[in-house]
């Protein structure tokens, strides 16, 4: 589908809801599950997954003209590797603190299967800017279903929104919503809303 | 010129990878100073609130630890509080899933502990990583310690008087990470030859 | 009224008749909070599956009457009530109508929604017991004591089976969930289930036996505290045999596969037990057993032509024409056929 559309408001459209890269494409679920605690680190990590996908699908598409074919793949990854690298390095100087609660998913972006997916499916054959375009709304529409999902996870497993207290001191912690499973249940959730809403309008699947 | 020739792909990699890694170290070398400060005080603040001073002024944390004498090979820090001296041994044990690192706070009559602060674990988030809250960590402060350990008990309520604190509920395997290292510690602190460094360490100034 | 808002599904029927009987004798034991508690989770589970059937346009299935009885049944006494409440919502919501409503749901509803609020809020399920007390009615409904202190499994892996009375155990009064105490009432439901071809006998022997066999064998290497004929009557591994393997939609079909389940079952709940943090191991047993169910189904040679539950492919066949589930309803009907 997004192959042949490339006009800004269908491709926006097309990765924040027909073919959302998590609920639809089912992609990325790693860090669905593992950084969805707490809101904060939920928003630096898919705001870092945005800006690489962003600018390595823009990247992607600026040497696509010189690149040899066999090492397509290779060359991607190292591109991608580079950006996630000085995202790990900004966070390291700059937000030292939400650095060391991220850990190790902020590398594993690398092995995030929307960045290389975007690289791979559109980029390779259209413009960098349009491609940057692409590879920043997909990862917004990841971001918006993984806030969703931190959101009520950090809501009724600490009782907090962004660290501040929202719930009364009394209001007992739910413990399986700090730990990764309930992830699975609210992705499903979310992939059954959303597919729900979708046939209702008729569009297709 | 043929894109698909061998000798094409290789200049092209090698172009392409030294390009990205010369920009990687370029952005590596501008900040590794601030990364380097970073560490440096997140430590410095970890110390000191183990020692239970006021870090909540991030600018005030290196002009207090001015204040500490410090020992950094052995892992030794001493201070001089407004009644008594605090010293503070550095740790690293074994928890659930890696290791746990941190600062062990005692005052000098060896008998009170004065606090405990973590500087890295991984631990489950949100169970076992919940020793990192304020609650679970204040429980160490004053705690008894004269008969040489502590308790991390899930089961029986705490009493600071017998050197029991409350573990983590649902993280049994890290509250007895945390007894198990912190009593190694503490038998650390009792021995002569800990003693007898952190004596040197005050009267020789340190090296802060 | 009744025909109008249920389905009719007779077998279900005993099952909630046996159940009834061990709400009383609970009741008996526990006071009238017991009925409290079991009043609202078959309200609010009923009202659950009615808001997801009604957007299929169907009525609710007389199933959902004994996942909440189960569900209800398996709670400490004094658990609280907003607990009870979301426990069974989520056990119909997300175990059972997520999945597709009676006959599509891999896991058991009612374990699932035990154990949804077993490891959600682990304390307020296990310091909520209360001694059985006869007779305390009313006393149950305001004045009783939680009791904090330990169940069975626990007093054995602590002070010995020692400190326990067989013939109390087994007649019930002993600190456990509402449904699980009365050992004697279930053997006797089991065997009314048997006689009655309502509960598959295959499932609750091997699952009763493999667990005892397991206690027995750990027991006598020394690797377990847990006395084996103690140890049955604990916790609620004879409530999970006779009424939760036995559930026809989430266990597999051919003999040999449900000999496997049940053994399944009960080793794992038995590890559970002696080798990791949780007291007691039913629940992850059942889920484990779910899980695989249709795989061991699937890897058991061929059985002598048995006609699948027809539940399972009707409503399949119309959501894939109409476009509804998608692919998962789609698989759900060719499964069906093959």
């Amino acid at each position: 589908m997004s192959d042949v559309d490339t006009r800004p408001g269908a491709i926006l459209k097309n990765n924040l809801w027909t073919s959302n890269p998590i609920f639809m494409q089912v992609l990325g679920i790693c860090s669905a599950l593992a950084v969805t605690n707490l809101l904060t680190n939920t928003a630096i990590m898919t705001i870092g997954v945005t800006l690489v996908t962003g600018f390595s699908s823009m990247t992607v598409s600026l040497l696509k003209g010189f690149m040899p074919r066999k090492v397509r793949m290779m060359v991607q990854t190292l591109i991608i590797a580079f950006y996630v690298i000085i995202v790990d390095i900004a966070l390291k100087a700059y937000l030292p603190e939400i650095s060391r609660n991220l850990g190790p998913y902020v590398g594993l972006i690398i092995t995030n299967c929307i960045i290389m997916g975007r690289a791979e499916a559109f980029a390779q054959s259209n413009g960098p800017v349009i491609s940057f375009w692409d590879g920043v709304t997909s990862g917004l529409g990841y971001m918006g279903v993984l806030m969703l999902i931190a959101f009520v996870r950090e809501l009724l497993g600490f009782g907090t929104l962004f660290g501040f207290q929202i719930l009364p001191e009394s209001f007992i912690p739910w413990t399986i919503m700090v730990v990764p499973p309930s992830a699975f249940f609210l992705l499903g959730f979310v992939i059954w809303a959303g597919k729900s809403a979708m046939n209702r309008k008729g569009a297709p699947a | 010129m043929n894109k698909q020739s061998t000798l094409y792909t290789i200049v092209f990699i090698f172009i392409v990878s030294f390009s990205f890694v010369f920009l990687l170290s370029m952005t590596n070398q501008v900040t590794i100073e601030r990364v380097e400060l970073n560490q440096i005080i997140a430590r410095q603040r970890a110390v000191l609130a183990s020692m239970g001073v006021d870090v909540s002024d991030p600018g005030r944390i290196q002009e207090e630890f001015d204040r500490v004498f410090a020992d950094e090979n052995a892992g030794l820090f001493a201070r001089r509080g407004d009644d008594r001296v605090i010293y503070a041994m550095e740790f690293v044990g074994a928890g659930l899933w890696g290791p746990i690192a941190g600062f062990i706070a005692v005052a000098d009559d060896f008998d009170t502990m004065v606090g405990i602060e973590f500087v890295d674990d991984n631990e489950t988030p949100g169970l076992g990583g919940r020793i990192n809250e304020p609650w679970f960590k204040e429980q160490f402060q004053g705690l008894n310690i004269s008969n040489g350990r502590i308790t991390v008990s899930v089961m029986e309520p705490a009493d600071p008087s017998a050197g029991r604190v409350d573990g983590v509920t649902g993280a049994t395997r890290t509250s007895d990470a945390i007894e198990a290292i912190v009593n190694a510690k503490l038998s650390a602190f009792r021995s002569e030859e800990t003693r007898e460094q952190f004596r040197d360490l005050l009267e020789s100034g340190g090296d802060a | 009224m009744w025909d109008k808002l249920f389905q009719k599904q007779l077998i279900m029927r005993r099952v909630v008749g046996s159940l009834m009987v061990m709400l009383v004798f609970s009741t008996y034991l526990f006071g009238a909070r017991v009925l409290i508690i079991n009043a609202l989770v078959l309200a609010l589970g009923i009202a659950t599956e009615w808001v997801f059937e009604r957007a299929r346009g169907k009525k609710v299935s007389e199933a959902v009457l004994v996942t909440c009885l189960l569900y209800g049944l398996s709670l400490p006494p004094m658990v609280p009530l907003w607990i009870a409440a979301i426990g069974i919502v989520f056990a119909v919501a997300v175990a059972k109508e997520m999945f597709g409503g009676f006959g599509r749901n891999i896991f058991n509803p009612a374990i699932a929604g035990r154990l949804f609020v077993y490891i959600s809020f682990p304390l307020q399920l296990q310091q909520t017991w209360a001694t059985p007390n006869v007779p305390g009615f009313l006393q149950g409904v305001f004045g009783m004591d939680v009791t904090g202190s330990a169940t069975p499994l626990i007093v054995m892996e602590r002070e010995g089976a020692g400190a326990l009375d067989f013939w109390q155990m087994f007649f019930g009064f002993r600190l456990g969930s509402m449904g699980e105490t009365a050992s004697w009432l279930i053997l006797a439901a089991a065997v009314y289930l048997i006689v009655t071809k309502t509960a598959q006998w295959r499932l609750i022997v091997s699952t009763f036996f493999s667990a005892l066999a397991l206690h027995a064998g750990l027991y006598i290497a020394g690797l377990s505290d847990l006395v084996p004929h103690f140890a049955m009557i604990s916790g609620s591994i004879l409530y999970v045999s006779v009424f939760m393997s036995t559930d026809p939609v989430s266990a597999p079909n051919k003999p040999a596969s449900q000999w496997l389940y049940g053994a399944l079952i009960g080793s794992v709940t038995v590890l559970v037990r002696v080798f990791a943090g949780f007291p007691e191991g039913t629940s992850f047993g059942v889920l484990i057993g779910n899980t695989f169910a249709s795989l061991i189904d699937e890897l058991m040679p061929k059985p002598k032509a048995k006609p699948r539950k027809p539940t399972s492919k009707q409503p399949a066949a119309k959501n894939a024409g109409t476009g509804g589930q998608g692919a998962g309803a789609e698989t759900v009907a060719t499964g069906g056929n093959q």
